[in-house]
């Protein structure tokens, strides 16, 4: 059974329907990869998975429960795309901040924040205040707030934005070994060598879902040496299968009108 | 409840931090509340009057009437009063008195105004009629004043005052001191807790919060009892000062005035937080105060609002300052007791929960449960 799974979900900010009823499901272990330009709607979608937003219409089930709910988030872990930390707190007080609200204090809290730490392969000051990190350091310590429960889900929006490459291979194989321990991975991504290290990738563009599959199973539908070329050969069918249904929704109306 | 202590502690750590906000919110409003004092406090001006043509009693009762004179020519005294150089003008034309006056600031006006007054009054007083005896023809003395007796112009007595409420020396800004504490703490509290709130909002920190199993009340709950924590040092430390440093009187308990001033904050702190929904900006916060909470100093009952029309005074109604200025009036000038200003204090409890839960319902926006 799928750990999480999204049907038909709607999204509209006032006029403009960004979300145009996408689908997906996602197994238990599975590193999925929602690969798009901005705008293209992954941020709209992944809020909308850990429950940050709520859809027009559509549903989305995690564990086999519907969502939003407090226990369900429990086990899950959410780095937005903001760095969302308190600029004005130590590393450490924002860690034992979220750590509190997941219930862990004291040893437990002490031991979880070294181990988040450690997998987001970052070094902390105890007496600087975020304010003084570099972007680089606030996004890894983004990720250790978002991993800190240890989630059996984790959904993660653009976890490696002005990372060193150094650091980005590191924190991709700690995604790695996390999903073979059993979690379950979410993550947005526009860099294509990103995309590569996915199980399985969802490519969006403009509010819809245009291609899904494993990155090999993908590069070889379209018959393409790149995930790159592939992106390009869905998106201009996706296109011209847009124009086709456009120009017979407007031949209807046309013929019935010459027949009056 | 345990995920608002942790809220709670979270913002105490920031205030711990941050001593600028800290050394803002406690020394900025006492600060204000002393130059207030020093102005309202300084005696009273003394109107600088030119006099031509007059007898010199009525110019020495000018002089005990608090003026200080000048002889002047008339052309040089009205210029010096065009140049605004003095008060007012005094002189006589035929039989009666002529007064020009600057006449810019009526508080000044009214000093020259009071002063010739007196002065007149006094003058009559002084008047003596004093009727020497007649020598008749023949050697023959008459005192008419051993037949009638003669009418006495002696100025009344002073009356005796009694004081129901305050006592004698009360400056004017004895009467506005209580209003501007409360106004000073609502003031800094909502600055401070809207501008926390929209730090949250922008920051992502709120949106990231919500995507946690934390409650929305629990979220609200930790800010109220944060801010509550640090208000209640803060106006400790104000109403503290107020009294015993700057010398506001007090004839009332200093714990009441203490409760009256930590449901102001928190009602300043509930909404500060609430109106931050609808700021994008610390500016925009900034931008909301001046419409969210001058009006509501301006009709908070500092200035007299009996004679305004009847919209203005419903109007005052609405707003929870009035409610706290006329507690803190009540306790501080009046000496009243916790019964007695128990409606304004559950009133003011009233808009703290209407804030509170406001604020929970304002949070569905962002997650329904």
């Amino acid at each position: 059974m799928p750990v999480l799974v999204a049907r038909d979900i709607v999204q509209r900010f006032g006029k403009q329907e960004v979300l145009h009823g996408v689908s997906l499901g996602v197994e238990k272990g599975e590193v999925l990869g929602l690969l798009g330009p901005s705008g293209a709607g992954k941020t709209t979608f992944v809020n909308i998975l850990a429950g940050v937003a709520e859809p027009v219409s559509g549903t989305v089930d995690a564990f086999g429960e519907r969502m939003p709910s407090l226990e369900l988030m429990r086990r899950m872990g959410y780095m937005a795309q903001s760095d969302a930390l308190y600029y004005d707190l130590t590393a450490a007080e924002n860690l034992q901040f979220f750590g509190a609200i997941y219930g862990l204090t004291g040893a437990a809290l002490k031991r979880a924040g070294e181990r988040a730490l450690d997998t987001a392969r970052l070094t902390v000051d105890p007496r600087k205040f975020v304010r003084d990190y570099s972007g680089g350091m606030r996004r890894r310590l983004s990720l250790a707030t978002a991993i800190l429960h240890e989630p059996e889900l984790l959904i993660l929006d653009e976890p490696t934005i002005g990372l060193d490459p150094l650091h980005r291979v590191d924190i991709w194989e700690s995604f790695s070994r996390m999903a073979e321990n059993g979690t379950t991975i979410v993550v947005t991504t526009h860099v294509m060598d990103e995309a590569e290290r996915c199980d399985r990738l969802a490519m969006i563009r403009d509010g819809v879902f245009i291609a899904i599959g494993s990155p090999r199973e993908l590069r070889e539908r379209a018959g393409a040496a790149t995930l790159e070329d592939a992106f390009l050969h869905f998106a201009r069918a996706e296109t011209a299968q847009a124009d086709r249904e456009q120009a017979t929704e407007h031949a209807a109306p046309e013929a019935g009108g010459r027949d009056a | 409840m345990r995920n608002a202590l942790a809220v709670t502690l979270r913002i105490l750590r920031q205030f711990r931090h941050d001593p600028r906000t800290l050394f803002m919110m406690i020394v900025a409003p006492v600060l204000a509340l002393f130059l207030l004092n020093v102005i309202f406090g300084s005696p009273d001006y003394e109107p600088l009057v030119l006099t031509a043509d007059l007898p010199s009693d009525f110019t020495e009762a000018l002089q005990d009437a608090g003026a200080r004179t000048e002889v002047a020519e008339k052309t040089d005294a009205l210029q010096r009063l065009a140049d605004v150089e003095a008060d007012g003008f005094v002189t006589r034309e035929g039989d009666a008195l002529r007064v020009w006056v600057e006449g810019s600031d009526p508080s000044k006006t009214g000093a020259v105004l009071r002063a010739v007054n007196t002065a007149q009054i006094e003058a009559l007083a002084s008047v003596e009629l004093d009727i020497e005896p007649i020598t008749l023809p023949g050697g023959i003395t008459l005192d008419i004043t051993d037949f009638i007796d003669l009418p006495s112009f002696e100025a009344p007595p002073q009356p005796e005052v009694t004081w129901v409420h305050g006592e004698e020396g009360m400056e004017t800004f004895d009467f506005y001191g209580p209003v501007f504490i409360g106004v000073f703490v609502f003031f800094f509290v909502f600055i401070t807790s809207g501008i926390s709130f929209v730090r949250e909002r922008t920051g992502g920190t709120l949106e990231r919060l919500m995507a946690t199993p934390i409650r929305r009340w629990e979220l609200v709950l930790g800010y109220v009892q944060g801010f509550g924590l640090f208000t209640l040092v803060q106006s400790a430390i104000v109403v503290a000062a107020s009294i015993y440093w700057v010398g506001f009187p007090n004839f009332g308990s200093f714990g009441l005035v203490l409760v009256i001033a930590l449901s102001m904050a928190l009602v300043s702190l509930t909404l500060g937080i609430l109106v931050s929904e609808f700021a994008n900006t610390e500016l925009q916060v900034i931008q909301l105060l001046q419409i969210i909470v001058v009006p509501q100093i301006l009709l908070s009952g500092m200035f007299d609002l009996s004679q305004t029309p009847q919209w203005m005074q419903l109007l005052s109604r609405a707003f929870p300052i009035t409610y706290g200025a006329e507690a803190m009036r009540a306790v501080m000038l009046r000496g009243a007791d916790f019964a007695s200003v128990a409606v304004d204090l559950a009133v003011l409890w009233g808009f703290l929960a209407v804030f509170f839960i406001g604020n929970i319902l304002a949070l569905r926006k962002y997650r329904r449960i």
